[in-house]
């Protein structure tokens, strides 16, 4: 190929780029019936992708409830979705293009703890709202002022979970089972604490990796552990295999998860096998409306657990402009002062100085025939 | 030491989805001397093929199987044809092959999750009623029997193709020295399809097997192919035995080191073994050469 | 205009990271993989210092530097016993497990809740807070590797890596010990990924073992190969190209789960067709 068409060529690719973005630059929404554009980033691709694709499905129910009710003052809201690959770097990109480009004053995101926090300080210089709905890592407590999360920070799950085990169900001996990632090192970490606090002895503490759902070897080693029961902090491909490979091997332990199990998937895969496992849970408080609406969408008994935060929060967002506009720090401001109710995550739902949720109310739940339901103690 | 019969069956388990795995992928590099992990993006294919089959069709499991099990042949195939039967016709380096066949494994990979989602998901439609066998203290499933029957079957099936048809011997005359057997009139391009629809197929069965055992995502080629990889290393490159005894070989380290060392150590274990062979014994326990 | 200039920083620390692989990949002819091994180490370096200990940002890069350094000294002695694909194979390998160490050795790295609250540079009391004097940071640290990479291409050291890429067997015979000259280039293509490693820590101000992985490493590989091997400014040209593809497909308007798939799609398309009909990719001067 000729030299001069060759960067003929590359000059056309990098100018047509810079064109497209500068093009796009000029959206300021004005006044009247231009949609309000918010943002939402999460893990389209990658191992987490179903996660990502399952809240963005809850958002546009979401989007599509608040724009059927009149939108915001006559202004439909319109949600750009930007994938966050479960990695700091490209969550830095969406979230940098959000609020330059499409210039957003709060962002929906983001799900995993290192797209939030490789986020945080961009969208805090920007002095745009970011309100995460899955990221449990403690360090976003401190990761700004404009940072919010509706999802309740881990260490509260394992306190709780710690406390229930070893005073109400007297089990002394655990096997902690957890996967490697962000949400299950920092359940592991705040129960095994916990738990150890109180007396307990962690007998077994394995991880398995996200890409591999095969714990085979994990479960074989608790049945030699000797422990009374398992403190499983699985997702739900994990948990899936986990529990049907625990049940080939014979082990008849009791299982006890976090809220990750509330997701109607794992237990209705697992049948009878999953009879009598526990978990945490922030009562979730799926409305049957939310759950056929999400039926529709990504099939039925598919809610993957930060979903219905996902969903809450573009409710919640929806309110907090209905009564202060749509400038960012006003609705920071006005979220530190939130108090929403009836939503299908955390119900109140008000924020501390943090930004965190102000501590969450568990519950436990309690499995039979695919249905987990509140135990009644 | 009760923990010991289990740990046998578990590294049997894995050892036998590796050994088909490496069956595989030995009978094409054998042929063709290049590392094609594109191969791994078929696995996947064969257990979506069957989820889309055997779950969202309905068909029974047994005719699933067999599509899953064709067309994951019939793409590798086709992917020969479009893309390295022509680079191979330039005589371009085993590195570029690699490299193309990277772009494959990852093009692959992203369509499947475009198509499917990249949601994890079972290809078996019953839980829990599973036929478990007991061994010692040890136990394991009918789904974990038959990926155990199914390498030694296509084991001792492919040794005896190889060693006794025409086509095998055709193959391996390839294997051999690729100039002289199209000089003796075989025909390298038609028999080099023939591998690489058979050793397809065959990665397509160990994607559908392992969706049986435990589940399939798009993501799970690599991997796969990876362990593969070193199994066949292990053994002894383009050896079909030898990759069959390194792929066992390589289930009982991972399983047995695990069993010591934390099971999130896995992965390094695997790669660890497979450094000390390139380093002490490149041509592996059985290799040609 | 703020978003080109965060897009900036990233393809000034990849064109970092792309001009050393090329050192290693394009000029001496070794398929290395493992390259985002040594951008994990430099990032887990630098932030590990800053963070625990309070160190300087340019202290940091410097041990970062060297720590690279000698595990590329050693990771190099086990792969410079590998040839042609095997290298490539073992590089795979030694990914994988600096990966695993990234992710497993939480006393050290804290696993993968990663390592948050890097502090941006400071020097003489100036904070490097702005982009835009971040991006001028980048820019100069990616001069300065500019150089040293020309300078190493068209010295006498730089004749003999072509010559192992060409011939080793017959550059041995002339007597030249080629392990010294692999094991060296080796390393300052490992320091370099140091810098922009370093780099990319105290700018995200967050890092994890995710931004390291294999695919991460595949990624580099792509982009010097579409730019061209054995080309310094084709580093550069493929950096620019494959940070900036991804952001545009972006606006392209696909439906946004399709559209993020899309972007690996294209990343395996580019290297299949670039492996079809230009494998010395856009402006090399040599093909695999």
């Amino acid at each position: 190929m000729n030299k001069v068409v060759l960067w003929i060529i590359i000059l056309i690719v990098v100018i047509g780029g810079i064109w497209l973005i500068v093009a796009n630059k000029d959206n300021v929404p004005e006044a009247s019936a231009e949609p309000i554009k918010i943002g939402f980033i999460g893990p389209l691709t990658g191992d987490l992708a179903n996660i990502g694709a399952n809240a963005k499905a809850a958002v546009e129910i979401a989007v599509n409830e608040v724009n059927a009710a009149g939108g915001i003052d006559g202004r439909s809201i319109e949600v750009v979705y930007e994938d966050g690959a479960c990695a700091g770097a490209t969550a830095a990109n969406a979230v940098t293009k959000l609020i330059n480009i499409d210039k957003v004053p709060a962002i929906i995101g983001a799900a995993c703890s290192g797209e939030t926090l490789a986020s945080a300080p961009i969208a805090e210089q920007g002095k745009t709202v970011l309100l995460s709905y899955c990221s449990t890592n403690p360090a976003i407590t401190t990761a700004g002022d404009y940072i919010f999360r509706s999802v309740p920070s881990d260490s509260f799950q394992g306190n709780f979970a710690a406390n229930h085990i070893f005073t109400n169900l007297s089990k002394k001996k655990v096997a902690v089972i957890f996967i490697n990632n962000e949400w299950g090192t920092g359940i592991k970490n705040a129960f095994t604490k916990a738990y150890q606090d109180l007396g307990g002895q962690v007998v077994l503490s394995e991880s398995y990796e996200p890409t591999s759902a095969d714990l085979r070897t994990q479960m074989s080693k608790v049945k030699t552990s000797g422990a009374e029961l398992v403190y499983f902090a699985g997702q739900t491909d994990g948990t899936i295999t986990g529990l049907k490979q625990a049940k080939e091997l014979g082990i008849t332990l009791p299982f006890f998860g976090a809220d990750s199990w509330d997701d109607t998937k794992v237990w209705s895969e697992l049948g009878a096998i999953g009879n009598g496992a526990m978990f945490t849970t922030v009562g979730s408080n799926n409305t049957e409306e939310f759950k056929a609406k999400m039926a529709e969408k990504v099939g039925p008994d598919n809610i993957i657990y930060c979903s219905n935060y996902a969903y809450d929060n573009i409710h919640l967002m929806a309110n907090v402009m209905k009564e202060v506009g749509i400038d960012a720090t006003a609705i920071k401001d006005a979220l530190y002062n939130v108090n929403y109710t009836g939503g299908v995550g955390v119900d109140p739902l008000k924020f501390d100085a943090n930004g965190d949720p102000v501590s969450a109310n568990y519950v436990i739940k309690v499995v039979k025939d695919g249905k987990a339901d509140v135990m009644t103690q | 030491m009760e923990i010991l019969p289990q740990l046998i069956l578990n590294s049997v388990i894995a050892g036998s989805i590796y050994a088909l795995l490496a069956l595989g992928f030995n009978l094409i590099f054998g042929t063709v001397k290049f590392f094609d992990l594109g191969y791994g993006a078929l696995t996947t294919v064969g257990g979506y093929v069957v989820f889309w089959f055997g779950k969202k069709l309905g068909l029974p499991t047994i005719p699933s199987v067999i599509i899953g099990v064709l067309v994951a042949g019939v793409l590798g195939f086709i992917i020969y044809k479009l893309v390295y039967q022509k680079l191979r016709e330039r005589r371009a380096s085993s590195m570029i092959l690699l490299v193309a066949s990277l772009g494959v494994l990852t093009l692959v990979q992203a369509i499947i999750a475009m198509i499917f989602s990249s949601q994890f998901q079972t290809l078996s439609r019953s839980a829990g009623t599973r036929h478990l066998f007991h061994i010692g203290t040890g136990v394991i499933t009918d789904v974990q029997v038959i990926i155990f029957a199914s390498s030694i079957i296509i084991m001792v099936g492919l040794g005896l193709l190889l060693k006794f048809t025409t086509l095998g011997k055709a193959i391996r005359a390839i294997g051999d020295d690729e100039e002289v057997s199209k000089v003796v009139g075989i025909n390298t391009t038609k028999i080099i399809g023939y591998v690489f629809f058979i050793g397809s197929a065959i990665a397509g069965l160990a994607g559908i097997l392992v969706g049986f055992d435990t589940g399939i995502e798009p993501v799970m080629g690599l991997n796969l192919l990876l362990k593969g990889v070193i199994a066949a290393i292990i053994g002894g490159v383009g050896n079909v035995y030898g990759g069959v005894a390194g792929a066992f070989l390589l289930g009982f380290v991972e399983n047995f080191g695990i069993w010591k060392i934390a099971a999130e150590w896995k992965d390094a274990i695997a790669f660890g073994v497979l450094i000390l062979f390139l380093l002490f014994k490149p041509n592996g326990l059985f290799g040609r050469k | 205009m703020a978003y080109l200039v965060h897009l900036a920083v990233f393809i000034s620390t990849t064109s970092i990271l792309a001009v050393g692989l090329n050192l290693v990949v394009g000029y001496t002819g070794l398929l290395s993989v493992t390259h985002a091994a040594f951008y994990g180490i430099g990032a887990y370096t630098a932030a590990i210092f800053m963070t625990s200990l309070g160190v300087n940002f340019f202290l940091a890069l410097l041990i970062a530097v060297v720590l690279t350094a000698i595990c590329a000294l050693l990771i190099g002695f086990v792969l410079s016993k590998f040839k042609g694909d095997y290298f490539a194979l073992g590089s795979f390998g030694f990914n994988i497990i600096v990966y695993s160490i990234f992710l497993n050795a939480q006393g050290l790295t804290r696993g993968p809740l990663g390592i948050p609250g890097i502090p941006r540079p400071e020097i003489f009391g100036f904070v490097f807070k702005s982009n835009i004097s971040y991006l001028i940071l980048c820019v100069v640290f990616l001069i300065i590797v500019y150089f040293v990479a020309k300078w190493v291409v068209n010295s006498s050291f730089g004749r003999v890596l072509k010559a192992i890429r060409e011939d080793e067997e017959a550059i041995r015979v002339f007597g030249y010990n080629t392990l010294y000259y692999k094991l060296a280039i080796f390393v300052i293509a490992a320091a370099m990924a140091a810098i922009a490693g370093s780099l990319y820590a105290s700018y995200i101000t967050f890092i994890d073992p995710s931004s390291f992985v294999l695919f991460e490493s595949i990624f580099m590989v792509a982009v010097i190969i579409l730019g061209g091997l054995a080309n310094i400014k084709g580093s550069m040209l493929g950096a620019l190209i494959l940070v900036l593809l991804p952001e545009l497909l972006r606006f392209v308007g696909f439906p946004t789960e399709i559209a993020a798939q899309m972007r690996v799609a294209v990343y395996g398309l580019i290297l299949i067709l670039l492996m079809m009909y230009r494998p010395q990719g856009l402006i090399g001067e040599y093909k695999l």
